[in-house]
């Protein structure tokens, strides 16, 4: 990808994106290292073939970007109670869809699962799509989706429960 | 203005797609987008943000910061192999001749239909495989999919009669072993001549761009050629 195409990428999306790597990883530092690899790796692949599509194409890249950080840096419970209840408190701020407490830590829990679990998990939670979207997104069955996402629920609500009792 | 996603009504995008709407995408949102107050207020809420955010981050700035992070994955190989180097040039030559009779040659595997990737023909009741050299028509809907034996990255492309290229795996997916089937689906145009289908597999980051540029100009021969280091190279080649 040339420069200018990048540039023009960054200018596009780069808030969205960086929102995205915030919400996931909940370190401005580590969002900040994130959004960088994201656009380097965005920019080594060249462009997706669907222009209307370039932001679901750079969440995607941006999901394993901040998997593979957390996974580098081995932050899954680095959180104490207290700043989990604050992340709790300000993940309405930072683009929840539902409930601000599930979508702030589901970074914390993303190297828990397959790489399939985990891209319906972020689809379903931190995109918010129907899982007959969801399907029809992925092309993965129905049925699967549900699977998949009643493991990911199932796995975040014990984390949750293990994280804010102790 | 808001930056919270809007409950979803009946008839309302998912937030994503307000989102991509906020940058200029999914236009075709935008008449619902304009007769609904929450998400066109969490839209607004995105645009301003934005803006805010652009004019504390400037586009020059960051793409210093990709140039230093550039060269500093560039350095990072030097750094790794120092140690190695250092530990004795003999063991080095000794393992070095031990993996090249022991290890599987580090060059690209070209595989045929049937192999790791296969392509889904759309049709009424179900799907079905095509086969090699199978006759396609316009409009046909075709689906990819991959049988990986171990972790890493797999782009799909299509190289048509008239040479062109397009990625068609949406981007480079990191894949587990397994089946895979790759997101989104196709409709073939109204080109005549061969349709390549070219599934590239690697444990290492695929150059797509070079792998695009190698693939132009070789649609009309009987056997493609790729350099991509040690890969695994899917073909299956349909008319139309």
């Amino acid at each position: 990808m040339e420069k200018v195409e990048l540039a023009a990428l960054y200018e596009r999306y780069s808030y969205l994106v960086h929102r995205r790597c915030l919400a996931l990883l909940r370190r401005p530092a580590d969002a900040d290292d994130a959004l960088q690899e994201t656009f380097w790796r965005a920019s080594k692949y060249g462009k997706p073939t669907n222009p209307d599509a370039t932001l679901g194409w750079l969440y995607s890249i941006c999901s394993n970007c901040c998997f593979d950080l957390s996974r580098k840096h081995h932050r899954e419970t680095a959180e104490d109670p207290s700043t989990l209840a604050s992340i709790e408190t300000r993940g309405s701020e930072t683009g929840t869809r539902t409930d601000g407490d599930a979508r702030a830590v589901i970074g914390a829990i993303l190297h828990r699962f397959d790489e399939k679990t985990r891209q319906i998990g972020v689809l379903h939670h931190v995109d918010g799509f129907t899982q007959e979207e969801i399907a029809e997104r992925t092309g993965y069955s129905r049925k699967t989706v549900g699977k998949k996402l009643a493991s990911f629920d199932e796995t975040f609500v014990a984390w949750w429960k293990k994280a804010t009792s102790s | 203005m808001s930056l919270k996603p809007p409950f979803r009504g009946p008839g309302c995008p998912a937030p994503a797609l307000l989102e991509a709407f906020s940058a200029g995408d999914q236009q075709a949102l935008g008449s619902h987008i304009a007769g609904c107050t929450d998400c066109r207020a969490y839209v607004d809420g995105l645009i301003s943000a934005a803006a805010e955010f652009k004019r504390a981050r400037p586009t020059e700035r960051f793409l210093g910061q990709i140039e230093r992070l550039e060269a500093a994955k560039q350095r990072q190989p030097k750094r790794w192999w120092w140690p190695v180097v250092a530990g004795g040039l003999v063991a080095f030559g000794l393992a070095l001749a031990v993996l090249r009779v022991m290890a599987p040659p580090d060059e690209t595997r070209f595989k045929g239909a049937g192999s790791g990737l296969q392509v889904f023909l759309r049709q009424a009741g179900g799907s079905v495989v095509v086969t090699e050299d199978q006759k396609l028509h316009e409009g046909d809907e075709l689906r990819f999919g991959f049988r990986a034996t171990a972790a890493g990255h797999l782009v799909v492309l299509q190289l048509d009669g008239a040479d062109q290229v397009a990625l068609r795996s949406g981007g480079q997916l990191t894949v587990n072993p397994g089946e895979i089937v790759v997101p989104g689906a196709i409709a073939l145009d109204g080109s005549p001549g061969p349709e390549w289908f070219i599934s590239v597999f690697s444990p290492q980051l695929l150059d797509v761009a070079s792998l695009q540029q190698q693939l132009r100009g070789q649609s009309k021969r009987d056997h493609l050629s790729l350099e991509c280091g040690a890969c695994q190279v899917d073909t299956v080649r349909a008319q139309k």
